[in-house]
């Protein structure tokens, strides 16, 4: 069953131009001038129900204006979109009992009061029955790992608990599509695991669709089987998250401290993108050679320090897809994989 | 269901607004303050012998500034936190919400308000009662005192809430904030009762909303008349059916058009 569907999609914005100094300002008031910036250009995209999608794209790609458009918070240029067959922007408040929302840089919880506070409220506003609340709370505290700071104020909880708090919260009233906007960021490595796990358990033991955007592409790949990407305004691609790592995410970055420093580093399928004595950045294409067999060879000449191994970021990501397909051929390109 | 879920935000907004009592302490003593300076000025002028307004001496001009000063200061600042929402994004939360946006701030003002002013009455009636002694004041006016006051209270929300709607479209509401502030120092009749105004300043501030808020209530408090009880009353509810349209269409345009910055 569709549970998203978008067609030709657009949302353009008048950005006021100001030029610098005291006479810039006063043409600014009296003569403004504005800028129509397309944040998103006609896209497209169809999410089936139960699925775990990525939106991917850097900053300013136009992820969080089209979630937005989807939650109903911002009405578009043009285009239609409906989520469950509701027309977000129209009924705003009718769709919001059926879905749930986190923004990850806002906070919907209340600063200087308890998490549990918040959830009564939330219980309150959508008109939960007060026992169907009550297990339901129970189930989020037990999986979301809640009891113990669901009476610590907001405001005292690391990053990490307070998303937990956020996410659980934007279940309490049982949606069915779950819209996560950067659920993940600001978060360290550990955090950033335990949400991903968390949204997986809702996806798979409730059903519930998730619509995820990140400009991190871990998140895809532990998270999603089906990815979108967008970069300035289009989607540029939609296909499974197996394909992208198989076409795009052969790559890994691998940065390593030496104890001691070697002259130079040569091997197949490994490009040294940076060398300062004992440090250094390369990129490793894992359909060439493995992680394991290039920090073998390292450790022949010097022992390693520390290393840290990471994705490519997703502009490099974005500039593999727009070398390897006709740029003019995959707007709105759609595999339809799912 | 509906009057539950917001009479719910009052209530979690007062719950909230008791996190920062010591604020709301610190503002309080500024209220007795303010309170001090004007009774030495009334109980002065009162004592020179050349001061009469209208049945009004000093015990009910300290009185009368006990419950605007009380509105004032106790009003619940949601302008600035509003105008905020609408700059920041954060207004993306509230709008995705089965409660209307408008409801929900007009809820948690009240709450906010509520703490503010338990605080206020009972600082500003402890410095007028030491001061002039208790107010002549018939109990069985009070209903009509506190219905006065209440319409008062939610004409500034409508008030300030066209305002900081006004964020929709302006980049900064401050300059209009402050003109609003000090209208109603001047024309809500903080410090006075339009008695003290020249003839036209008064009838200006009649025909103006701004009266509505302070001196409405106050001048009811330390000089009931029906009459003027039932006049003040079909105005303020007058100006709150303007402002309140005002507000739900300002809104109801500005949502459209709602650029959530950072998004």
């Amino acid at each position: 069953m569709e549970i998203i569907a978008v067609c030709g999609l657009r949302k353009t914005f008048a950005v006021k131009q100001k030029r610098p100094g005291v006479a810039g300002s006063l043409e600014a008031i009296f003569s403004p001038t504005f800028k129509e910036i397309e944040a998103v250009r006609d896209v497209s995209l169809s999410v089936e129900e139960g699925e775990t999608v990525a939106f991917i794209g850097p900053n300013g790609a136009g992820k969080s204006t089209t979630i937005k458009m989807l939650t109903g918070i911002l009405y578009p240029t043009s285009g239609m979109a409906t989520v469950l067959g509701i027309v977000p922007w129209r009924e705003r408040q009718l769709l919001s009992r059926e879905i749930g929302t986190v923004f990850g840089q806002r906070s919907q919880l209340w600063y200087d009061l308890p998490p549990r506070d918040t959830f009564d409220l939330l219980a309150r506003i959508y008109d939960i029955p007060r026992n169907t609340c009550r297990a339901r709370m129970s189930m989020l505290a037990e999986m979301f790992e809640l009891d113990e700071i669901m009476s610590t104020p907001v405001r005292k909880l690391s990053l990490g608990q307070r998303m937990r708090c956020e996410i659980a919260a934007s279940l309490l009233h049982g949606p069915r599509v779950l819209f996560l906007d950067e659920p993940t960021i600001g978060l360290d490595v550990v955090a950033k695991r335990r949400i991903r796990e968390l949204i997986r358990t809702m996806n798979r033991e409730e059903g519930v669709t998730v619509f995820l955007t990140s400009h991190d592409v871990s998140d895809m790949e532990e998270l999603c089987r089906r990815v979108m990407i967008i970069n300035h305004g289009q989607l540029i691609l939609d296909t499974a998250v197996s394909t992208l790592k198989r076409d795009y995410l052969k790559f890994k970055i691998v940065r390593v401290r030496l104890s001691d420093p070697i002259g130079g580093f040569d091997m197949q399928g490994v490009t040294v993108l940076k060398h300062k004595r004992t440090n250094m950045k390369m990129s490793v294409d894992s359909e060439i050679t493995s992680i394991d067999a290039v920090l073998g060879e390292l450790m022949r000449h010097s022992r390693i320090e520390d290393i840290t191994i990471s994705d490519p970021p997703t502009e490099q990501v974005i500039a593999e897809i727009y070398l390897r397909e006709d740029v003019g051929s995959i707007g709105g390109a759609s595999d339809g994989s799912s | 269901m509906g009057a539950a879920r917001y009479l719910s935000i009052s209530r979690i907004s007062f719950r909230s607004r008791t996190a920062y009592i010591m604020d709301v302490l610190a503002g309080s003593f500024f209220y007795a303050l303010i309170l001090f300076v004007f009774v030495q000025l009334w109980t002065t002028l009162a004592g020179s012998g050349h001061f009469a307004i209208e049945g009004l001496g000093a015990r009910e001009l300290v009185w009368y500034m006990v419950v605007t000063e009380g509105i004032m200061l106790g009003r619940a600042r949601i302008e600035q936190e509003t105008d905020e929402e609408v700059k920041t994004g954060s207004i993306a939360y509230l709008i995705g919400r089965p409660c209307h946006y408008v409801l929900f701030k007009f809820a948690v003002y009240w709450g906010d308000t509520l703490l503010r002013l338990i605080i206020n009455v009972a600082v500003g009636s402890l410095v007028a009662l030491i001061a002039v002694g208790p107010p002549r004041f018939d109990q069985a006016h009070l209903l009509q005192v506190v219905v006065s006051a209440v319409l008062a209270f939610s004409l500034n929300f409508f008030m300030v809430m066209c305002i900081s709607l006004a964020a929709f479209w302006v980049e900064d509401t401050m300059p209009f904030r402050w003109i609003y502030s000090k209208l109603l120092f001047i024309l809500g009749g903080l410090f006075a009762p339009m008695e003290v105004y020249p003839a036209a300043v008064a009838r200006l501030a009649r025909a103006l909303p701004f009266s509505y808020m302070l001196y409405a209530p106050a001048r009811l408090f330390v000089q009931y008349d029906t009459a003027l009880f039932w006049r003040i009353v079909v105005a303020q509810v007058g100006w709150i059916a303007v402002m309140a349209g005002l507000t739900f269409g300002l809104y109801g345009l500005g949502v459209k058009r709602i650029n959530v910055n950072g998004g």
